[in-house]
């Protein structure tokens, strides 16, 4: 449904050759899908065929899980069908969710765990932004926290939520150990990683977040700061890095050095010959926890109206009081 | 913008330098999918959202008929059967899962909130709420509200913040929104909100996606739950690309699936404005294909029948066919529940939407309650 190019599409599409192989595959799906649905054929074979094809149906993971039953024999075989499944369509929810499933009925041990974490780190390698990987990532980092549903809750907060109904939350007191803690600071160290690859990467700076604030031991401002001035000061036209700028100044803007920052900005804004829009809106958000700085939002936001039209009225309705 | 000057069956002339609207090549492309998905394999693979299929092209044909429903029927067997196959509305009945007491995406599937919400506004467009068994499914949703508030799919028990929409919009379709603690959604819904960009993820501590930012606003706006949110309505804003087009999240590709999440939850918040009307309506009408009607995730791609009702939705919300001359081109969608606003009003459903100072509210909104 998403990214087929038309004329090649509807070229594929009048060849009777794949007409016909199509065709086939159709037949083929609707007699399988029948035995299932109409024939009471319930078999894993038989469900696991048809998800190799199409991994989306909601109905054929919940068949599976009704014939697995409460006990899980052979997790090995759930995690490879998911992995081929995956590995065709890695966004397909059903698929992300069978394979929670699976892991909190039969998985829940560190050497299993450790290698959906390493699932991950391989998904994500393919597709950095994958937030069904994301989310399946912190699901399992809840797991080896000792959450019994994949959350984690710190102090009456909750900080990854269960992804996975019907099961009582539970105080992760585990949380308060050194091992959820480091787990979150290697986490943490993961984003790190993921961000030096690619700036341009929401997915990560989202994660991180999330962590940092839990984690007060090791967030330096300083460094969120060197992390985000590397990714504006190569590409300041790219959004991701100014979103987490946002973030920093409403959580931390009282630890802030605003002087300096505002400083920097305005060396990076002239730089880019003062028109770098999201230069103007970082360092709009800068002033916006300074005294007296009025005038100069008043001027950026005069600027931006010109250099950015589209989103004038905006910018208009920043001016009223 | 040039003023319409033509009517239902031509190809209507909406923006300089923008290709026409293709309404009769839509209508067309809308009425003939169904047989041509049939027994195909594009077909087998999305058998399992049959339902949603129903639910957007006859959500389309109604925008593109501007709700007469006779003609609605005549095209798409909504009522009446077609060539020895059930009413649509028949349909729908053998979707019921009697299992769960929920709606499946075809005939034998098990049922799921998503489906459920489905069944319930085709069946509110058809002005035939009646034949949903309605204590069964208000049962079946509120077994599946947990004990933070949120939403499960169904008992296998996926949580996401897009069946605490799910639930609360068919609830509140069936004037049950007291089977479920809206509080505990609400609030559930809140725990969702990610700093950085005033979005929501699927679920707490997720990444904010437009798609999930939808869900999550209007399900506020049904729980009369809203709060201001300046940083939520730069983020919305900042969505539109080079292109016109909106992504769904940062340095993402444009897609006009997102003319939908991203414009229904700026005009329940009431901003609209804050993006350019005429760029994004120009990257939709690109996106049509000229030759066989429908609407594609980006110019040049292939159309379907999901991108075309939210491109048609999305070209609604724009509130380019206001000017008409010669009546409505497009009908009004509403931006909370997804349906014609006629409908809508026809049931009187409750929300809540933000009206800027100075600004009045659209007409499409004026039976919700105002936060301002």
């Amino acid at each position: 449904m998403h990214g087929r190019k038309r004329t090649e599409y509807k070229a594929r599409m009048s060849d009777p050759k794949v007409v016909a192989g199509l065709q086939h595959k159709a037949k083929q799906w609707f007699k399988l899908n029948d035995e299932l649905i109409n024939r009471g054929g319930s078999s894993l074979e038989l469900i696991a065929n048809l998800l190799t094809v199409n991994p989306d149906p909601i109905y054929l993971w919940n068949r599976r899980r009704t014939l697995l039953g409460d006990t899980i024999d052979d997790l090995e075989s759930e995690l490879k069908l998911t992995q081929t499944c995956l590995e065709r369509n890695p966004k397909a929810y059903g698929t992300w969710f069978h394979r929670k499933w699976c892991i909190l009925k039969a998985g829940r041990e560190e050497s299993i765990l450790q290698r959906e974490l390493a699932l991950c780190t391989q998904f994500l390698n393919l597709d950095e932004r994958n937030f069904h990987c994301w989310n399946y990532r912190r699901f399992v980092v809840g797991c080896l926290c000792g959450s019994m549903n994949g959350e984690i809750v710190f102090h009456d907060e909750v900080l990854f939520g269960s992804q996975v109904g019907g099961k009582s939350s539970n105080d992760c007191s585990a949380f308060q150990d050194k091992k959820t803690h480091d787990l979150l600071a290697s986490e943490v160290e993961f984003t790190t990683e993921k961000i030096q690859q690619n700036f341009s990467n929401g997915s990560a700076f989202h994660y991180r977040s999330k962590l940092l604030p839990y984690l007060p031991d090791i967030f330096s401002l300083d460094d969120e700061l060197e992390l985000i001035h590397n990714a504006i000061f190569t590409e300041p036209d790219d959004q991701t890095a100014w979103w987490y700028l946002q973030f920093l100044l409403e959580k931390y803007h009282a630890d802030f050095d605003l002087e300096t920052e505002k400083s920097l900005l305005e060396e990076l804004l002239e730089a880019e010959g003062g028109e770098s829009k999201w230069v103007l809106l970082g360092l709009y958000q800068v002033l916006r926890y300074m005294e007296g700085m009025e005038e100069n939002q008043e001027q950026i936001l005069r600027t931006l109206i010109r250099i950015d039209p589209d989103r004038k009225i905006r910018y208009e309705q920043m001016k009223t009081p | 913008m040039s003023e319409i000057t033509t009517k239902n069956d031509e190809n209507v002339s909406l923006l300089e330098n923008s290709p026409p609207l293709y309404h009769s090549k839509h209508v067309e492309y809308v009425e003939t999918l169904a047989s041509k998905l049939e027994g195909s394999f594009e077909g087998a693979l999305t058998n399992h959202l049959k339902l949603g299929g129903v639910y957007w092209s006859v959500t389309t044909m109604c925008l593109l008929l501007d709700n007469d429903m006779e003609k609605v029927d005549e095209r798409m067997g909504l009522f009446s059967s077609k060539q020895d196959s059930p009413s649509i509305i028949d349909w729908i009945g053998t979707c019921f899962d009697d299992e769960s007491g929920g709606f499946g995406g075809d005939t034998g599937q098990d049922g799921h909130i998503t489906y459920t919400l489905y069944a319930i506004l085709i069946l509110a467009m058809a002005n035939r709420l009646d034949m949903i068994p309605v204590e069964r499914v208000v049962k079946f949703i509120s077994s599946l509200q947990q004990a933070d508030g949120s939403f499960v799919g169904d008992s296998h028990g996926e949580v996401d913040t897009r069946f605490s929409y799910c639930g609360l919009a068919s609830l509140s379709i069936l004037d049950r929104l007291d089977a479920v603690n809206v509080e505990d959604a609400a609030s559930y819904v809140k725990n969702c909100r990610n700093m950085e960009t005033g979005g929501f993820g699927s679920c707490v501590g997720a990444e904010s996606h437009a798609g999930q930012v939808f869900c999550c606003v209007a399900a506020l706006s049904i729980a009369k739950q809203l709060e201001p949110d300046d940083v939520l309505l730069w983020w919305l804003s900042e969505r539109q690309c080079d292109s016109g087009g909106l992504n769904g999240r940062s340095e993402k590709q444009a897609d006009v699936c997102y003319s939908w999440w991203i414009l229904s939850s700026l005009s329940i918040l009431g901003c609209t404005d804050y993006i350019s009307k005429e760029k994004l309506a120009s990257f939709i009408l690109k996106a049509q294909d000229p030759d066989d009607g429908g609407i594609a995730d980006r110019p040049e791609d292939m159309a379907d029948v999901f991108h075309t009702f939210f491109g048609i939705a999305g070209l609604s919300l724009l509130g380019l066919f206001e000017k008409s001359k010669t009546g409505k081109i497009v009908g009004d969608i509403d931006p909370i529940y997804a349906i014609p606003s006629v409908v809508v009003q026809r049931l009187k459903l409750p929300g809540q939407v933000i009206v800027r100072n100075g600004q009045t509210k659209e007409n499409r909104l004026q039976q919700y309650s105002t936060l301002m």
